[in-house]
């Protein structure tokens, strides 16, 4: 019986893939503006947040992003008959239980979770009331909103688009629109496709009249607002931080086999790589207003480029190519988390919420902090680095020195900074607060990261921490520095600092910490042995 | 000046200093402090935040590693004197953490640091701070001001045996504190109902389906009791009645019904003006607190029932009392459309529906099927004329579990004659009312601090703009009006804006809303008389720190290096 439904679907599947594409949707489509979570953005890469949202990938079958969004939104001009579905990701196993689906089915039918819907959600609720099982809670409710999601695309509902009004004609919802965002101009009104075909009933039939208003809605709105939104558009085209990964190991590779620092080949690919971050670090800070550090995904950007940053510095003023090597690593592993951890890190740009709405202090606190991070995680790469040299064998007493002078210099950095940073906190969560310290745990993890320096700078003014312990310890260290980044939003999980919650972190951290604990406990095993020796 | 100097060093070498002052000391120190906060963390997301604050960061234990703290700090500085120009950052850095511990200290003991709640058209000046208390009144002469013992709480279990009432001679009787909890969580046991007291019935419910089980018990006791919430499920023991004419009445949305205790059921009338008189009822109408309320009295001369017909379908002095102040009242017939609702009745009936309605014959142990998630509801047990007694234990805080609550077990004793003595628990969900022996009456709680304000607030509206498009609060803002003394003046208070008014600063700090779909406001509410401290405190670190790397090491260069800042000790000797 089973084969014979999984043969249904089959040949389901088959037809509908000669059926999809049966509307035209132009790919210039992907410029216009549309409204969409809180802000205005380009169709192409709302389309992509979307669909990746719904199915988890950014393209069906052969459509891309936006062609699919296209063709999906307009399935209410097309009878019952010739209409097509897009399968919904589900990911919990519970889920899949509770819907009584196979547990080796990665998507649903959105026609059959609508017909669960009002389960899912009464589910959640019971379990919100129960607190119970917060992971399946998430996924219910990430259910819900993909098959309420899916309904509004297909109903021509999520499609927003702008009609330029004459100043004469606000409602109440305009001006209450217009109080929640002051850039938001009172003349620009977002209806949604569904609302413009019924407006304009006689003259919109098909979609290719469809497309052309929105077309035309859009070419009316740039000339009167600009086309902002196309910043956001470049920006997803251009993948500058995709383009980052390959050249930064490229410049990685060539400082390894260059002697001087002032190689040609070097300069310029390192030119190229500033110029990529910059680039997309500036289009970020463009297109949302703010400082690029407001979520997991613009901290780990700001801390790769920061240590860079910071290590070019440091290799020109000490005129060592070491620094740029430890620079380059991190500014990697930073590069792979943003393009390949995206479960963690989500890159698309959203609204601020309430309590960082005040650009001055994130500008100062938020990056101070998180530039201090890039300073000591270059002390945590160089330690690394000195580390796995001596582990293969190929370092010297001299060399362990040099690089210990090294770790110290960053640290020195790092220290100041982020002292700076804390104090800085503490004034802005005493602006906005009422209070200068609370113990909350993302400001005690910062102090825990300070302390922890402070014992290792201070246990070596002591004499207590010669060269050889000084390396493991500054490895162990930025230990701190990861629960205080990602720790207390992935692990611990609580607190006021709750902004930059997400789900998915703990096995990162968990490999982290296990990778760093293997180096350490070779290197002390190796120490030892050197020692008996 | 010779003899002072040597007298310097005399005490530079004494031993306490010298390891007062040491390195090593602050090494060990500095960890002991990092791993007291790491664990005050874990205890935060294991319990919550007021557990680890009151066992781990406001700790003697704690307490005492700061100020350990400050003095390695403070002598670590003062051995190192006679001035040197490198250890210029060195010396500001020390002098700005001393002076932060300062501020933090002077925060710490003079400080207010609490909640004010605000509902719209309840002004209110009392601000709620997070500090155990204990509150007694006793009413010794009847229209007299009660007299009042408030006295601070630990901020952990205690067992002690505390006399609360200082001897007065017109008091007759003693509280003595025996037992403090700051964290528990009530055991409920069955003892028998006394004669005067109405009957009452209590229904344990097994509802389970194959993706989970729950138990509810529901009591007649209070509106608390008869009203149990498990998702959107709400499950109701009601009052004996006709449950036809329930289940008429909610079925049919535009009709308005009356019920009484016992069978009575009839549709009300519209009745525009007073003393309506219909076949052989006479219905009056008045507005009371915003509310109708609804007089009927049978033309035989049986008592008259009040209604709030808006807010329940009984009438309001039957069992379950309508409470005006409550935030939402038992059975809203509006509310109840539309939402699945379990209802038991008294006459052994339960309803079950959502937008359409079954009714069935209640039977113990009979497992019945509910149309809704795959749901079964099974009575397990009907107490029928008990009350619950309510013994309180020690319970930590989870963030998954249920709420704990402070408890205290209290003595109240005749001064005269030991005989007369009663124990009882306290907690901090209401006020207890005693009447002793001799006719005094007492009114006993637990419960957090208060601070009354001199000035009142009292909430105009509060607003939630979101980002457009979409429900996503965007700004959270509360106008507000201060009265002092009947000097009025309105504010407007929202995040990053706080409001400053009499050594005070208020904050808006959250949000809340009330059952009858009214914003609330919560502001939070700071005294810091160590704020400026703190910030001069700050500066001086990040002064020092920037002195200490930066300048130092380019007058280091010109010297040798000193490979161990502990050896400036012994210079200086």
């Amino acid at each position: 019986m089973k084969k014979i439904v999984s043969l249904f679907f089959i040949t389901l599947l088959l037809l509908t893939q000669n059926v999809i594409a049966n509307i035209n949707c132009p790919s210039e489509l992907g410029k216009t503006a549309i409204q969409a979570g809180g802000r205005i953005k380009p169709l192409s890469v709302h389309a992509k947040e979307a669909l990746k949202f719904l199915t988890g990938k950014t393209s069906y079958q052969d459509l891309d992003a936006t062609q699919t969004y296209c063709q999906f939104s307009l399935q209410f001009l097309l009878d019952e008959k010739s209409r097509f579905e897009l399968p919904l990701r589900i990911d919990n196993i519970k889920t899949k239980a509770f819907l009584g689906l196979p547990e080796d089915e990665h998507s649903a039918s959105p026609h059959f979770l609508i017909t669960r819907l009002n389960d899912i959600e009464d589910y959640q609720k019971v379990l919100e009331s129960r607190n119970e099982d917060e992971g399946l809670q998430t996924d219910l409710k990430k259910v819900a909103q993909r098959t309420k999601l899916y309904f509004e695309i297909i109903n021509g509902q999520n499609w927003k688009l702008p009609i330029l009004l004459n100043a004469g004609h606000h409602t109440e919802q305009d001006s209450a629109v217009q109080n929640a965002d002051s850039s938001e101009n009172l003349q620009t009104r977002w209806i949604t496709i569904r609302e413009m075909q019924t407006l304009f009933g006689n003259t919109m039939k098909d979609s290719d009249q469809i497309i052309k208003a929105v077309l035309v809605a859009n070419e009316k709105y740039t000339e009167q607002k600009g086309n902002q939104h196309l910043l956001e558009y470049q920006y997803d085209k251009s993948r500058f931080f995709q383009w980052a990964i390959l050249i930064g190991i490229l410049s990685l590779g060539i400082t390894f086999v260059s002697k001087k620092l002032t190689n040609i080949p070097l300069v310029i690919s390192l030119i190229a790589l500033f110029s990529l971050q910059i680039s997309g670090i500036v289009y970020r800070v463009l297109i949302s207003g703010r400082a690029p550090v407001t979520n997991m995904y613009e901290t780990v950007m700001w801390v790769g480029f920061g240590g860079l940053f910071f290590a070019l510095l440091l290799a020109l003023f000490r005129k060592e190519k070491l620094f740029l090597i430890a620079g380059l690593i991190m500014n990697t592993l930073c590069l792979f988390m943003m393009n390949f951890a995206n479960n963690m890190l989500d890159p698309s740009i959203q609204p601020l919420v309430p309590v960082l709405r005040d650009n001055f202090w994130l500008s100062t606190h938020v990056t101070m902090i998180t530039i201090s991070y890039a300073a000591l995680g270059l002390s945590w790469v160089l330690a690394n680095y000195a580390m796995i040299k001596s582990l293969v064998g190929k370092s010297d007493k001299q060399d362990t020195k040099r690089l210990q002078t090294f770790c110290y210099d960053a640290i020195k950095i790092g220290v100041v900074l982020l002292a700076g940073g804390i104090i800085l906190g503490g004034v802005w969560a005493d602006y906005s607060w009422g209070r200068f310290w609370g113990w909350d745990p993302k400001e005690t993890w910062s102090l825990i990261a300070l302390m922890t320096y402070m014992a290792i700078l201070h246990g070596r003014y002591a004499g207590w921490i010669n060269t050889e312990r000084f390396i493991p310890l500054v490895a162990l260290a930025f230990l701190t520095i990861i629960m205080a980044w990602f720790g207390v939003n992935y692990i611990l999980a609580t607190g006021l600092h709750s902004y930059g919650f997400s789900n998915g972190g703990a096995i990162f951290i968990t490999s982290v910490v296990a990778t760093q604990l293997l180096i350490l406990g070779l290197f002390w095993a190796k120490t030892m042995k050197k020692q008996k020796a | 000046m010779k003899n002072s100097s040597s007298m310097w060093q005399l005490f530079c070498r004494a031993k306490a200093v010298q390891f007062l002052a040491s390195l090593k000391l602050a090494v060990v120190l500095i960890l002991s402090f990092a791993l007291a906060m790491a664990w005050g963390t874990i205890e935060e997301s294991t319990h919550n935040a007021t557990y680890a604050q009151w066992k781990i960061y406001l700790s003697p234990a704690f307490i005492a590693l700061e100020i350990l703290l400050c003095l390695n700090i403070l002598f670590a500085a003062l051995v190192r004197f006679p001035f040197k120009k490198r250890l210029i950052g060195f010396y500001i850095i020390h002098l700005g953490l001393l002076t932060l511990f300062a501020g933090a200290a002077a925060t710490a003991i003079w400080g207010i640091d609490g909640n004010l709640r605000l509902v719209p058209e309840k002004p209110s000046n009392a601000v709620v701070i997070n500090e155990p208390t204990f509150y007694l009144y006793f009413y010794n002469k009847p229209n007299r001001p009660p007299i009042e013992f408030i006295e601070p709480l630990p901020r952990k279990h205690k067992e002690f045996n505390q006399k609360n009432t200082p001897f007065v001679e017109a008091l007759d009787y003693d509280v003595f504190l025996e037992r403090f909890l700051p964290f528990s969580k009530a055991k409920a046991s069955w003892v028998p109902l006394e004669q005067a007291e109405q009957s009452s019935r209590v229904l344990n419910i097994s509802l389970k389906n194959q993706n989970f089980g729950e138990n509810i018990t529901l009591s007649s006791f209070d509106l608390k009791g008869m009203k149990k919430q498990l998702g959107p499920l709400t499950t109701l023991l009601l009052p004996k009645m006709n449950s036809s004419c329930f289940l008429k009445a909610v079925q049919n949305p535009t009709a308005r019904y009356v019920f009484q205790s016992g069978h009575t059921c009839l549709e009300l009338p519209e009745i525009t003006e007073k003393g309506l008189v219909k076949n052989s009822w006479e219905f009056s109408k008045e507005k009371n607190n915003h509310f109708d309320r609804i007089s009927v009295k049978a033309k035989d001369a049986s008592p008259t029932l009040d209604f709030f017909p808006n807010l329940s379908v009984f009438p309001s002095q039957n069992a379950a009392q309508i409470d005006l102040n409550a935030n939402q009242n038992l059975v809203d017939l509006q509310s109840i459309r539309g939402k699945p609702h379990l209802i038991f009745f008294r006459d052994d009936q339960l309803v079950f529906g959502k937008s359409e309605w079954q009714s069935q014959e209640l039977v113990v142990n009979a497992e019945q099927n509910l149309p809704w998630m795959g749901l079964s509801a099974t009575v397990t047990q009907i107490i029928d004329n008990k009350k619950q007694k309510l013994d309180w234990f020690e319970s930590l805080p989870s963030p998954q579990g249920e709420q704990t609550h402070f408890s205290a077990l209290v003595r109240i004793q005749n001064r005269y004659n030991p005989k007369d003595t009663q124990s009882l628990w306290i907690d901090d969900t209401q006020v207890h009312h005693i009447t002793t022996a001799k006719g005094t009456r007492l009114e006993l709680m637990v419960g957090n601090k208060l601070h009354l304000l001199p000035f009142e607030f009292s909430l105009d509206q509060f607003k939630m703009a979101t980002n457009p498009g979409t429900q996503d609060p965007a700004s959270y803002e509360s106008f507000v009006t201060t009265n002092t003394l009947g000097k009025k003046e309105s504010a407007h208070i929202y995040m990053n804006n706080p409001l400053k008014k009499g050594g005070f600063t208020f904050y808006q700090a959250s949000y809340f809303q009330t059952d009858d779909g009214q914003f609330g406001s919560v502001l939070s509410v700071n005294k810091d008389p160590g704020r400026v401290t703190k910030y001069i405190g700050s500066l001086l670190i990040v002064l020092g720190s920037a002195i200490h790397f930066t300048i130092i090491p380019k007058l280091k260069k010109k010297r040798a290096m000193p490979q161990n800042m502990g050896n400036a000790t012994k210079t200086a000797a």
